[in-house]
Formats: C-alpha cells, sequence, structure tokens
C-alpha cells in the first residue's frame, strides 16, 4: 500500500520535530507516529451519490471506470440503484397526489359529520337555513305586511277625517260600527285635546260632538300608551282639516251664546 | 502514506479527464478520514464524501500539481471541518450514556482499535484549536508548513510557532500519561 519508503515519513516526523528543537523526544516521536497511522486507513466506501459521480464521470470520457480496488462490485451497484430510484420517485410523487387528496377529502368529511353528530344546534341551524333555502317567497310576503301596519299608523289621519262624520252623524251607530273605533280611536283622542288646547268654544263643540263620553274615556287609553308618542306629530296637520271640516258645528254654540 | 498520484492520473484529474477521479479518490481520501478522525468528528467517512463530492467537479481549475492538488483538498476538508464544529454546536447536547446501567458487559473489536487511538486523540483534544489543527495538517494531511499557513489563512511564522507550542503541550500531555500509567 505504502509506495512511499518508511524512511521519508520517519523523516518528515523527524524534521517537525527538528523545527520545534524537540528531535530528542522519543515519546513525543511514539505518539506523532501513532497520529499519522490515523492516515493509514484504507479509502472509505463511497456511497451512492459518490459512487454515481465517479463511475458516471469515468463511463462519459469512455473509459472503462478506475475503480477503487475493494469496493468496484458496489459501486456498479449503487450506480444501478441511483438510476431506478428516479423512476421510483416520479410514481411515488405521482401516487402521493392521490393519496394526500383522498386523505384531505376523508378528514374534511370526517369532521363536519363530527360537529353535526355531537351538537344539536347544528342540526337545527341547518334545518332552519333548508327551510329558508327552499321558502323564499312566503317569507318574503310574510314580512311586508307588517312594515305596512306602522305605515297604516301614519295614515291613520285619513280615517279619522272620516271618522268624525260617522260619530258626528250616526251617534246612534256607534254600536253598529265595533271595527272602525280602533281607527277613530286616535281622532276623538286628538280632536278633544286640541281642541282644549285650542279654544275653549270648540271644546264645547267637543262636548256635543261627543255624545258617547264612555267610549272616548276607554280610547285615549289604548293609543296612550301604544301609538301616542308618534301620532301627535303627524296628525297635528290634520286636525286643521278637523276645524275645517267644523265651521259647519259652531252653528249649534252660535245659538248658545246669545 | 498511501500511494502517490502518478503524473499521468494527476494530469488527467488536473485537467478535468474523469479517469483520474477515482486515484484521486483512493490515494487522498485516507488522509482525508484520518483528517477528521483526528479532529474528532464522529462521522468522519461522510463528512470524507462529503468532502470529494464537493472537490470532484472543480479539479479543473486546481493549479500546482501534486501539491497544488492536495492543498485544495484540505482547505475543502478544513472549511468542511469549520461548518461541521458551528454546526455541532448548535445542535442540542446528547444524553450521556450511563454505563453502570448497561448489562452488556462484552469487548468488541472496534472499542479495542478506537482505544488504542484514544490515546493520541483525547491527548490532542486538550490543545488549543489552532495548535491542534497545525499538527493534524502537518502530520495527518502531510502538508508543509507554507500549505497549512494558506489553509489557515495565517503566516508561515505563525504556523511554526502554532507547531512548535502544540508539540510542547503534547510533549507534556503525553508525559503525564506515562506518568499516570506507571
Amino acid at each position: 500500500m505504502s509506495v512511499t519508503p518508511a524512511g521519508r515519513e520517519e523523516g518528515e516526523i523527524q524534521a517537525i520535530l527538528l523545527d520545534s528543537g524537540l528531535e530528542d523526544d522519543a515519546d513525543l516521536r511514539r505518539s506523532l507516529e501513532v497520529l499519522r497511522g490515523l492516515a493509514r486507513d484504507s479509502a472509505p466506501q463511497p456511497r451512492a451519490d459518490l459512487a454515481a459521480m465517479l463511475a458516471h464521470r469515468a463511463s462519459a470520457s469512455g473509459v472503462p471506470a478506475p475503480v477503487v480496488p475493494t469496493q468496484g462490485g458496489a459501486m456498479r451497484r449503487a450506480a444501478s440503484n441511483v438510476a431506478s430510484l428516479e423512476m421510483h420517485r416520479r410514481n411515488r410523487q405521482r401516487r402521493m397526489g392521490f393519496v394526500v387528496g383522498a386523505a384531505v377529502v376523508g378528514a374534511m368529511g370526517l369532521g363536519a359529520g363530527a360537529v353535526a353528530a355531537s351538537s344539536e344546534d347544528f342540526r337545527n341551524s341547518v334545518g332552519h337555513t333548508v327551510v329558508r333555502i327552499f321558502q323564499p317567497t312566503s317569507e318574503t310576503t310574510a314580512p311586508t305586511p307588517v312594515p305596512t301596519s306602522p305605515a297604516g299608523i301614519p295614515a291613520a289621519p285619513a280615517p279619522t277625517v272620516t271618522a268624525p262624520k260617522p260619530s258626528v252623524t250616526g251617534t246612534a251607530a256607534s254600536p253598529s260600527a265595533p271595527v272602525t273605533p280602533t281607527q277613530t280611536d286616535p281622532a276623538p283622542a286628538k280632536g278633544s285635546s286640541n281642541s282644549s288646547a285650542a279654544n275653549g268654544s270648540s271644546r264645547d263643540a267637543a262636548k256635543s260632538q261627543a255624545p258617547t263620553p264612555g267610549r272616548p274615556s276607554q280610547l285615549p287609553t289604548v293609543p296612550g300608551t301604544g301609538v301616542a308618542p308618534k301620532l301627535p306629530a303627524k296628525p297635528l296637520p290634520a286636525v286643521p282639516s278637523l276645524p275645517g271640516g267644523m265651521p259647519t258645528v259652531p252653528a249649534k254654540p252660535v245659538p248658545g251664546t246669545p | 502514506m498511501a500511494a502517490q498520484l502518478t503524473d499521468d492520473e494527476l494530469s488527467a484529474a488536473l485537467s478535468g479527464d474523469p479517469s483520474g477521479f477515482s486515484a484521486v479518490y483512493s490515494v487522498i481520501s485516507p488522509a482525508v478520514l484520518g483528517y477528521f478522525r483526528a479532529r474528532g468528528v464522529d462521522d468522519a467517512e461522510a463528512l470524507t464524501q462529503d468532502v470529494f463530492v464537493d472537490v470532484l467537479p472543480k479539479l479543473s481549475n486546481v493549479r500546482g500539481g501534486h501539491t497544488g492538488l492536495r492543498t485544495f483538498i484540505f482547505s475543502v476538508a478544513h472549511a468542511r471541518l469549520v461548518d461541521y464544529h458551528r454546526r455541532s454546536a448548535r445542535t442540542p447536547q446528547l444524553t450521556e450514556f450511563d454505563p453502570l446501567l448497561d448489562e452488556r458487559r462484552s469487548s468488541s473489536a472496534e472499542d479495542e482499535v478506537l482505544g488504542s487511538l484514544g490515546g493520541i486523540t483525547s491527548s490532542l483534544a486538550m490543545l488549543n484549536d489552532d495548535q491542534r489543527e497545525v499538527l493534524v495538517l502537518r502530520i495527518v494531511a502531510d502538508l508543509s508548513v507554507e500549505q497549512v499557513a494558506g489553509i489557515m489563512d495565517k503566516t508561515p511564522g505563525a504556523i511554526k510557532q502554532l507547531q512548535r507550542r502544540g508539540l510542547i503541550a503534547l510533549r507534556e500531555l503525553v508525559r503525564e500519561k506515562d506518568h499516570a500509567a506507571s
């Protein structure tokens, strides 16, 4: 193995010791010879990539591979393994795509199923959403009456104008209209309050207009609780319409005053 | 020391002709392996092969014949060793193995071989890092003072000083061991 003569190594170690002035130390020289023995090992067996590099480069040049004497077969086997691994790796990548996709879909399905099975609220909410999706028209028509009813309350002044007419004209007809009193409810209450605030002559007219005092006593309580805050703002313009309609009534107080 | 490269193999390798690569590997890799073992690398063979995987494609750029080739390969090995020490400093500490808890008592052939080498490597481990590197490059890698100075980026005078101090410290360690043994 050693082409260089052993005397050369001795000479090199001796030269190193001479450099440092320690040439006559036998123990140190023995230690250095042991240290140099570390470099006398055989070449390590090349692993796959290094063997492939050596074999490929040797074959590329057209010269038969000058192989390290001890590991020739292993190098050739390693080179063939490297080439075959490439094919396996491509197939494995393709397969891994399918496997990962199937695993993701399966895991998501399992998770959603577990959530649905565990919580009852989730089931109810899903039922509600399904009902909403399949009944869009009935749900949209149903809410529309609800907004119209608040809008109908401002529209109440229109019935108030018509309301005094039955109240004035038909005093005896008051029991005949059980539905209209709900619409006329604001009208007498406003008519009485506004008229009391406006003038005393109209108060007399109101008294004369209200031949059934029992009904107004019931009515102000209902609008006062529910609709009172909204109504006084808008029906106020409707009040002038009442005096506008009223001048027909003052014909009665005129005979009263003289 | 391993066989020397012939001039034909050397010229083939340095001209980028791949026919010389196996000869370069078989001749110089034992010295690189010994260099890593002397420096206490745990997987010296893997690091040696890393060096040659790195070196072989670049041989066409090497100038200077036998000396230039050897200097180039060991400068790469030196850089790899520095990387190894940095990497091992960052890796977590391994838990110490307690031999008292181990029932397996049979001695192995590897232990005996490593025990014969353990004396000098353990003594080397107690030296200064630069002194140890100079001694290993001079003796194991068989490089001259000028080559070691080029690899370690120091002047030849500094290398000679480090070598002298390292040898004196090593002599003291060897004497202490001999006294302890006797």
